[in-house]
């Protein structure tokens, strides 16, 4: 959390809100985060650990931490039964299912039994593959240009992909570490100079 | 028995409960909705991981109870509690001609998620009925109301910048927010290709700097969150919840009953003088009765004629104070949507911001103002900004691993978008009525609503487009995509007009001090009262016109002739 003296603002009363906002704060954190058993998750071992091998394919351990640090196959588990209608449910299932079906045909084995390289192997042109671009179903208008409706060859895999991302970068492994996440910064500097060393805030809201 | 009873305490209601405490009378503010309390009721604090699925709300649920609503922009898991269930709150619209009614029923109303910005109309905006004959002629002009927009802005805190323009006057503003590096280079491109076009920053009611009186209501400055939506615990906006209702308390004049569903006003038929509001329990469905010496309606437009509508008796079977004809007739909404995105290659590679300001551009009308139109008359405004993009990198573009993320840590061009607010004009046939057979779980009749853009309206989206392409283009960008029509109506959740002011009771509701012509003690100061919907975004209009009339009540009151 980032502050700026140069607010006026009555900075007690607003050091005493901050507090409140922490103390409100501890609540769900730790109602979030706790971790699903395999007798409360939704999907069975088997498919769980295949999404686990996509989505840590998909965002890795690299000079960052990954979608697994980030808790993402968790995240994913729990939208499938809490978020998910039984379409997408289908359709981010069967996208899962492609993935293992491509593993077995080029490697002899599933996806999750793969090594890390051989998973980059079979997942890269599924990937390239799965989000070629089509038109919009028919009756359906093109989607209005802030929209994020994108209509490709998978979609089921594009919601996946999505999702690993959503989770990963608004994760608070990643919010630390990869893209920085400030959740009050506090003041708008209108200018700031890019050094090679800068990078994106991530955003929230529309500004 | 209260002096004043104000139905809504939403953004008009919080106003008028406010103008009329401070002058002592004692105010019941009768809401449909459920209490919430600021601060404890929202979901501002949470981070982003804390938010339940991605902050998205179930497909299923919104499917089931969201179909209106999801459409609106600002309809996330953080700000579920804050939109009806369009499942408990039904209405019917004509095959094809859909109306997107967006809704919040909570102690604050929409006040909550509203997006702040604060435009006043303009002389011209006062005229237009009278000089191009649509609707009927504003009862009052710009200096009447000049004033009381003084008034408010102090009040609730609206950052802005002085820009001396006829068509959007100046008001009393707090500092302005900055422009970006990009915004600056759009600014200065589109001011010298055409000439009589401005770019401003948009002037919100978000506090950029808290000023004293704001501090004694326990706000303060905005934090550049963005994300307003949610309730802001900093009270750094302007809400029913964080400022109005604040200063109507601390009076010790202020009563709230929520959960009462307002059914009908009760008129005294030799007199012509309202008596009383009947309301029902929203949660033990039980009917009762309060009783003052004035009332005013802040339900919002389209809630306000329905309560005057379902107030029909024997001597007025078309609804209350209805001789006109004209309750419920005359519904606008602002054109929305007409969105156009280009991307700004030369812009500086080395330049960004930090924070994310709660407002963007905004770009004052200029169409039958310093340009002429192509055959339509009114015109448009838009809002819009000059981003770089980059965070969190698009699933849509091919990759994985390390490629992502190092796609994730570059920064992407500035991106410009410019979305219009299109004027609309009133139109007698665009109008809600009482549905003639279906009630809703209070057993009130539920509306029928019917509203279309017309041919101006369709004229106006046209040249709307077209220009801001031509101003991307004039700024060196690319246009990537533009939207083709404009959003339902609704969409804009701006409407009003159903209730129109006006001098002539045989074709008006108010008179030129938000005053019934056929009630005196009941005045109404929503949306309901426009004459015209300007392109500008209506709440302030709505606000300095709640604390006119509340001004004007008391007089009258106090001089006994109300």
């Amino acid at each position: 959390m980032i502050m700026d003296a140069s607010l006026a603002m009555n900075r007690r009363a607003l050091m005493q809100r901050i507090g409140l906002l922490l103390g409100a704060t501890a609540l769900p954190i730790e109602a979030f985060a706790a971790p699903a058993t395999e007798a409360t998750r939704f999907l069975a071992a088997p498919r769980f650990e295949l999404l686990g091998a996509v989505a840590d394919t998909i965002i890795p351990a690299t000079d960052t931490p990954g979608a697994l640090a980030a808790g993402v196959p968790a995240r994913i588990d729990g939208m499938l039964s809490n978020w998910a209608a039984p379409k997408t449910r289908t359709m981010i299932v069967e996208a899962l299912n492609r993935i293992d079906v491509a593993a077995k045909a080029e490697k002899g084995r599933g996806f999750a039994a793969l090594t890390a390289a051989e998973r980059d192997a079979v997942l890269r042109p599924h990937d390239l593959a799965a989000l070629q671009k089509v038109a919009p179903p028919a009756g359906v208008p093109a989607p209005h240009p802030m929209s994020s409706i994108t209509y490709v060859a998978d979609q089921g895999y594009f919601k996946l992909k999505d999702l690993v991302l959503a989770l990963y970068y608004f994760s608070e492994v990643a919010t630390s570490t990869e893209l920085i996440y400030e959740h009050v910064p506090g003041k708008f500097e209108p200018s700031i100079k890019l050094t090679p060393q800068s990078r994106p805030y991530l955003g929230v809201g529309p500004f | 028995m209260f002096d004043a009873i104000v139905i809504g305490s939403g953004m008009s209601g919080g106003i008028s409960a406010k103008e009329l405490c401070e002058r002592g009378l004692k105010v019941l503010v009768i809401e449909r909705g459920r209490k919430i309390e600021h601060g404890a009721d929202y979901m501002d604090t949470q981070m982003p991981w804390e938010l339940p699925d991605n902050n998205m709300i179930p497909e299923a649920e919104l499917d089931a109870d969201y179909a209106i609503q999801r459409q609106c922009y600002a309809v996330n898991a953080a700000t579920k509690k804050f939109w009806v269930k369009d499942s408990e709150h039904p209405y019917t619209t004509p095959e094809g001609k859909p109306f997107a009614w967006i809704r919040g029923y909570h102690l604050g109303g929409r006040s909550i998620m509203w997006g702040r910005q604060s435009y006043r109309l303009s002389e011209m905006d006062f005229e237009a009925n009278a000089k191009d004959g649509h609707g009927c002629d504003w009862p009052i002009r710009y200096a009447d109301l000049a004033p009381w927009y003084d008034h408010v802005e102090t009040f609730i805190g609206v950052a802005g910048s002085k820009e001396g323009l006829p068509q959007l006057p100046d008001g009393a503003f707090i500092p302005p927010f900055e422009m970006n590096d990009g915004e600056k280079l759009f600014k200065a491109s589109v001011e010298a290709k055409f000439p009589g076009r401005k770019v401003i920053i948009g002037r919100s009611a978000n506090l950029s700097v808290a000023q004293p009186h704001h501090e004694e209501l326990g706000r303060s400055s905005c934090q550049n969150r963005s994300i307003c939506e949610r309730g802001c615990s900093f009270g750094a906006n302007h809400t029913s919840l964080s400022s109005s209702l604040p200063a109507a308390e601390r009076t010790g004049n202020l009563t709230i009953v929520t959960d009462a569903i307002v059914d009908s006003l009760v008129q005294d038929p030799r007199t012509g003088r309202i008596t009383a509001v009947k309301v029902v329990d929203a949660r033990t469905m039980v009917g009762r009765t309060y009783e003052a010496k004035v009332f005013f309606l802040n339900a919002s437009a389209i809630a306000s004629a329905q309560i005057l509508l379902n107030s029909a008796n024997e001597a007025n079977p078309r609804g209350l104070c209805n001789k006109s004809d004209q309750v419920g007739r005359n519904l606008m909404d602002h054109m929305y949507a007409l969105t156009t995105v280009g991307i700004m290659p030369s812009y500086p590679a080395d330049s960004y911001y930090r924070g994310r300001r709660p407002t963007g551009l905004y770009i004052p009308r200029f169409r039958n103002v310093t340009e002429d139109a192509e055959g339509y008359v009114r015109g448009y405004g838009y809002q819009g900004g000059v981003m770089r993009r980059g965070g969190k990198p698009d699933a849509a573009t091919p990759g994985l691993g390390q490629e992502i993320k190092e796609r994730g840590r570059k920064f992407g061009p500035w991106m410009t978008f410019i979305s219009g607010f299109g004027e609309m004009l009133p139109n007698p046939d665009n109008r809600v009525t009482l549905h003639d057979a279906r009630k809703d779980k209070w057993g009130l009749p539920i509306l029928h609503i019917d509203c279309a853009q017309g041919p101006n309206e369709a004229g106006m989206a046209r040249q709307l487009l077209a220009d801001g392409k031509a101003m991307i283009e004039a700024a060196g960008g690319t246009v990537i995509a533009q939207a083709n029509e404009a959003g339902v109506p609704g969409l804009g959740i701006h409407e009003m007009g159903t209730a129109r002011m006006g001098r002539d009771p045989l074709t008006s509701v108010f008179n030129g001090w938000n005053q019934a012509h056929e009630a005196s003690n009941l005045f109404c100061t929503d949306g309901a009262a426009m004459a015209s919907s300007g392109c500008q975004n209506p709440s302030l209009t709505y606000m300095a016109l709640s604390a006119r009339a509340a001004d004007h009540a008391v007089k009258l009151l106090k001089e006994g002739r109300l």
